[in-house]
């Protein structure tokens, strides 16, 4: 399962009637190809990702009610607070 | 309520840009939402308490390989890695007896393991220069 991830450059105000305000979050996804997950990744808590490495790498999930049931058609978006 | 796993691109990647583009970043926030279009309506699912949905890539959490010996890789060579893990060993404690502090380092198209010489005691200290066998 792999989405596509992309920028949003644009800028979409909160008030916009598309968004639903419905998601749980993210979280680290607990690997099962990765042995090294220790006391603090134990459990998938969709408490937002704190520590991702700028190489990339980091399994994570989103989680939310409305996610469309064919995977490929959920869009990932990532909107920086940085490059505004 | 269903979920979505994907691998996080890297910021390079992310942006289609050269690593020096950012090298006066040494923290980058995002929020992630998801477009799930569900006819007849075109859903942007985003958290309602944006803490949850922020997502933090950190300079000092990226763990930066210096240089290998020997300079090539091939099938079933031994490597020695050196690396600087940054503060990503404080986010690894309590390991069980079959975990590892890491497991394995990509290095253009191959990947080199570590499984059969680091071991859940195997101590790396964090802002310095470690080595491992691979």
């Amino acid at each position: 399962m792999f989405t596509i991830v992309n920028f949003m450059i644009q800028d979409v105000h909160a008030s916009d009637p598309f968004y639903l305000n419905v998601a749980k979050g993210i979280g680290y996804r607990e690997q099962e190809l990765q042995v090294a997950k220790g006391k603090k990744f134990a459990s998938e808590v969709a408490n937002g990702v704190k520590w991702a490495s700028f190489n990339g790498g980091t399994h994570i999930f989103f989680k939310s009610v409305k996610l469309n049931l064919s995977p490929e058609k959920n869009t990932v978006w990532v909107h920086s607070e940085e490059l505004k | 309520m269903g979920s979505i796993s994907f691998r996080l691109p890297s910021i390079t990647s992310l942006f289609n840009l050269p690593a020096a583009s950012f090298d006066h970043l040494t923290v980058m926030n995002f929020i992630v939402s998801v477009h799930a279009p569900d006819e007849p309506s075109m859903n942007i699912l985003s958290c309602g308490n944006e803490a949850k949905c922020k997502l933090v890539y950190q300079r000092d959490y990226t763990p930066t390989i210096f240089f290998i010996s020997p300079r090539v890789t091939y099938f079933e060579s031994l490597t020695e890695v050196w690396f600087n893990p940054q503060n990503t060993m404080t986010l690894i404690e309590d390991l069980d007896g079959d975990e590892l502090p890491f497991i394995n380092a990509k290095i253009g198209g191959n990947q080199i393991d570590f499984e059969d010489r680091v071991n859940s005691e195997t101590v790396f200290s964090n802002c310095n220069l470690n080595t491992a066998l691979g």
